[in-house]
C-alpha cells in the first residue's frame, strides 16, 4: 500500500508542466495570469487529492468514492473562485475540466 | 490641449464613479439567511450518512433538498448575481446531489468519505457566505 501511495503522489507531482500546457490550449490573451491561476488551482486540488488517495490506498474508501471526492473538490474550488469573482467562468470551466481529468487519470492509473 | 485632456479625465472618473455602484449586487438578506440555515442543515444531514440508512432519513433529505432548491432559485432570480447563482447551482448539482445519490445507492457511507464530502460543502458555503456579505448594504 505505501508503494501505491508513493506512485499516486509522484504522478500528481509530475502533472504541473502539463497543467501549464493545458492553459495554453484554452487561453491566448493574458496567458501568464491564467497559468498562475491554474497552477494555484492545481496545487490546492493536489494537496487534497493526495489525502483522498491515501484513504483509497488504505482501503478506507472505494474507488468511486475517491473519484467523487476529486470531482467534489473541483466543484468546491469552482465555487470559491466564483465567489471571489476573480476569473471569468467560461475560461475557468475549460481549464479546470481538463485539469480534473488529468488528475483523476493519473491517480487511477497508479491504483 | 492639456485642459481638454484634464476635462476628459474628470469626465471618465465621474462616469466610473456613477457606474460602479450599478455594477455591484445589493445586499440580500434572504441569500445570507439561506447560507446560514443550509450550513447547519446540510452538515447535520450529511453527517448522518455514516450511521443511518438513506431510507431512515428520507423526510429530512426531502426537506433539506427542497430548501436547497429554493436557495438556488432565489439566487438565480436576483439581478447582477450571476457568480453567486452559479456557485449555488454548482453546489447543488456537483456536491450535494451526487452525495445523496451515492447514499441512496449504498444505504450507508464510509465515515471518511462523509467527513471529506461534508468539509467540501461547508467550505463552499463559507465562500458563498463571504460573497453575500461583501455585497453593498
Amino acid at each position: 500500500m505505501p508503494d501505491k501511495q508513493k506512485d499516486i503522489e509522484k504522478g500528481l507531482d509530475n502533472l504541473d508542466e502539463q497543467i501549464v500546457g493545458l492553459v495554453g490550449k484554452h487561453i491566448k490573451r493574458n496567458k501568464e495570469r491564467y497559468e498562475k491561476v491554474a497552477k494555484k488551482l492545481h496545487a490546492e486540488l493536489k494537496k487534497d487529492a493526495k489525502r483522498y488517495a491515501k484513504l483509497l490506498a488504505d482501503e478506507k474508501i472505494e474507488q468511486r468514492d475517491f473519484e467523487m471526492l476529486v470531482e467534489g473538490r473541483w466543484a468546491q474550488l469552482k465555487i470559491e473562485l466564483l465567489a471571489e469573482a476573480s476569473i471569468s467562468k467560461n475560461k475557468f470551466n475549460g481549464i479546470a475540466a481538463d485539469v480534473l481529468k488529468l488528475t483523476v487519470d493519473t491517480v487511477v492509473d497508479a491504483v | 490641449m492639456k485642459t481638454l485632456y484634464n476635462k476628459f479625465c474628470w469626465l471618465a472618473l465621474g462616469l466610473l464613479l456613477v457606474a460602479a455602484p450599478a455594477c455591484s449586487a445589493k445586499f440580500d438578506k434572504t441569500g445570507l439567511d439561506n447560507v446560514t440555515n443550509l450550513s447547519t442543515a446540510l452538515s447535520d444531514l450529511m453527517g448522518k450518512a455514516a450511521t443511518s440508512k438513506f431510507s431512515a432519513q428520507s423526510d429530512a433529505i426531502k426537506k433539506v433538498s427542497a430548501d436547497l432548491d429554493k436557495a438556488v432559485q432565489h439566487a438565480a432570480g436576483k439581478k447582477k448575481n450571476k457568480e453567486v447563482a452559479e456557485a449555488w447551482k454548482t453546489m447543488q448539482n456537483d456536491l450535494v446531489n451526487p452525495f445523496l445519490d451515492r447514499w441512496k445507492e449504498k444505504g450507508m457511507l464510509d465515515k471518511d468519505f462523509v467527513k471529506e464530502s461534508t468539509a467540501q460543502v461547508t467550505k463552499s458555503l463559507d465562500a458563498i457566505k463571504k460573497a453575500e456579505m461583501a455585497k453593498k448594504k
